[in-house]
């Protein structure tokens, strides 16, 4: 479509540039719309549900931080105020999750949660998913995410 | 209803950056690109009279931060105020269709339907950050109960990355001020406002909807498969594009270096990574032989807050991650790290937002446009090798890398398309005036070529 004239060159060279970003971003807007689709699909349903967490569907498993939140939020309504918790998943021990009590950090900011490796200190022990075996702990309340442990 | 109301405190910020709207560049922006500036400056001033009430010891209450907040807002609206006096649109779609042959209606369709995408993933929690339940959260659950700077929660080792920047901790906890509550989804929720803000301040600067279009649809699918949803990581992307947006597009002197501020003071109060842009940035613009004590002064605002946060730091001993700028680098592990950046930064896409950015440039360069997009170019490599540069601090970063580079990378990817967009534009102002012709009116015969950077 090139003209004889420069201004003419130069009027369509513009178009069909135009022209070929245009096809360019769409065709780039469809392949991400299509990507971002697949992956919302991939990680699993239900899809038109209210989560319970933000942490429902990051992933296929959901991670134990997903427990976490909300074993923690059960046990800040149970748990006395200002007493001293961590939370643990009891299976990794001694390389406990820090993710697990970073997010009691912030369910359970009356209370003083303190690290895993420092257990010693903590009154209350929070599990996710798996029972605590330790003579030091009782169980005190029990729910799907988790158990709540008090030191005897 | 806390959800709500949690969310209504992200959409009050606009009303403390009203003043931004006296500005002749802003004045002439669509009315999304006003609130999304308007709504970073709110951010930047609700951070800053929070932290300084910190300070001095006055007490984060809703009655406090109402009063101050609203007297701050309110001044912009005294009669005589050039807000006051506002014009209506600039430019309708229409003209803007003619101008430049974009079909305006279909892209803002488009445009929706990703906003609507990406709410989507959003509220069914398939994007979310874990940081945000880890540490940004909390923080700002601390600082609302405690009124304040929580500095006993930050000197404890159980709060991780307790010395990062404090704007957004800041931002929940106004947002926690308004609801009484923490709402996780509604933190969640609000990374749509600063991408759709971020788009918003893209298109009402450069005028380009194809290229506004690219943007929302590299990043919905960047923001998602990064989980960066309630993260810093979307707020520092809105700063860095309202500061590259107005360096590259905003032709009004004065406009162009108050935006340009306010951008560079957000980034940097917002993450770590967002100083090293604001560096970028100043280095950026003195290669480009802009005057060194005029770049110093556009990044000043960023340097007084971040010198005033690391003060804040030391005084309380409480410097943790930026202690890490005493660590040893490990030169053996560059070849591995630029490996391990280059696989996370195909975006399980093979590349393409960073592909079709390029391609559109190589369509500028045969226009002869480059000079423009010179700017967004040199930002988004000196951030790239930033990043490079942080990961060799550890002898083995895999893990790192993994964790992080797909946000960390969002910055140089904005960065690029930013300069996809200023490649194609022939006008050296993308903002016009109502009534005027976008390109082809002649305006640009008196504008310089180089964009507005080159000019000075």
């Amino acid at each position: 479509m090139r003209t004889s004239s420069k201004s003419g060159w130069t009027c369509s060279a513009r178009t069909s540039s135009v022209r070929f970003r245009a096809i360019v971003v769409y065709a780039a807007a469809a392949i991400f719309a299509a990507a971002l689709i697949r992956h919302f699909h991939r990680l699993g349903g239900p899809y038109f549900a209210m989560p319970r967490t933000v942490q429902d569907h990051v992933a296929v498993e959901p991670y134990p931080s997903r427990d976490a939140i909300l074993a923690t939020q059960r046990a800040a309504k149970i748990i006395p105020r200002g007493a001293t918790v961590t939370v643990i998943l009891p299976s990794q021990a001694p390389n406990y999750d820090p993710t697990l009590f970073y997010t009691a950090t912030g369910t359970m900011p009356r209370h003083v949660v303190v690290a895993a490796s420092a257990m010693e200190k903590a009154q209350y022990v929070i599990t996710v998913r798996e029972p605590l075996n330790d003579p030091a702990f009782a169980l005190q309340t029990e729910f799907a995410e988790g158990k709540i442990y008090v030191r005897r | 209803m806390t959800h709500v109301l949690f969310f209504a405190g992200f959409l009050l910020l606009p009303l403390l950056g009203l003043w931004t709207w006296r500005l002749e560049a802003v004045r002439r922006m669509d009315l999304a690109g006003r609130i999304a500036v308007a709504g970073a400056a709110g951010a930047v001033v609700a951070g800053v009279v929070m932290a300084v009430m910190s300070l001095v010891h006055v007490p984060w209450s809703r009655v406090t931060l109402l009063v101050i907040l609203a007297v701050i807002s309110l001044i912009t609206w005294l009669p005589g105020s050039p807000v006051s006096r506002l014009p209506g649109r600039t430019l309708n779609v229409h003209l803007e269709d003619r101008a430049t042959g974009q079909p305006g209606n279909r892209v803002t369709a488009l445009i929706l339907a990703f906003l609507a995408l990406t709410c989507y993933g959003l509220i069914t929690a398939r994007e979310s950050a874990g940081d945000l339940h880890f540490f940004w959260g909390p923080k700002g659950i601390h600082f609302h109960h405690a009124g304040g700077f929580d500095v006993p929660f930050l000197a404890n080792k159980t709060n991780p990355n307790s010395d990062y920047p404090p704007l957004l901790p800041i931002l929940y906890a106004w947002s926690m001020t308004v609801a009484r509550q923490f709402s996780w989804f509604a933190a969640v929720l609000a990374t749509a406002l600063f991408l759709f803000g971020a788009a918003a301040i893209l298109r009402a600067c450069s005028r380009d909807d194809l290229g506004t279009l690219l943007f929302v649809a590299a990043m919905s699918w960047t923001v998602a498969i990064g989980y960066a949803a309630g993260g810093a990581d979307p707020p520092l992307v809105f700063f860095e594009m309202l500061a590259l947006a107005a360096l590259t597009f905003i032709d009004d002197e004065r406009s162009r270096d108050i935006l340009t501020a306010v951008g560079l003071a957000g980034a940097a109060w917002t993450k770590i990574e967002g100083s090293t842009f604001v560096i970028a940035v100043v280095l950026a613009l003195i290669l480009m032989r802009r005057g060194v004590k005029r770049t110093l002064l556009l990044a000043t605002p960023a340097f007084v807050l971040m010198i005033g946060w690391v003060a804040f730091l030391l005084y309380h001993r409480l410097i943790f991650g930026y202690g890490g700028a005493k660590m040893a680098i490990y030169p053996s592990s560059l070849a591995k790290t630029i490996e391990l950046v280059a696989k996370a930064g195909l975006f399980e896409l093979y590349g393409l937002p960073w592909l079709i950015p390029i391609v559109l440039l190589g369509i500028g360069m045969r226009r002869g446009n480059l000079r423009r997009a010179l700017f967004p170019l040199l930002v988004s490599a000196l951030t790239l090798c930033a990043t490079v540069f942080f990961y060799i601090h550890i002898e083995d970063a895999t893990w790192w890398i993994a964790a992080s580079a797909p946000r960390v990378l969002l910055t140089p990817l904005t960065a690029l398309i930013v300069a996809s967009v200023a490649v194609l534009q022939s006008r050296a102002d993308g903002v016009v005036p109502q009534g005027e012709e976008a390109e082809g009116s002649g305006r640009e015969a008196d504008r310089d070529p180089g964009g507005t950077v080159g000019q000075v």
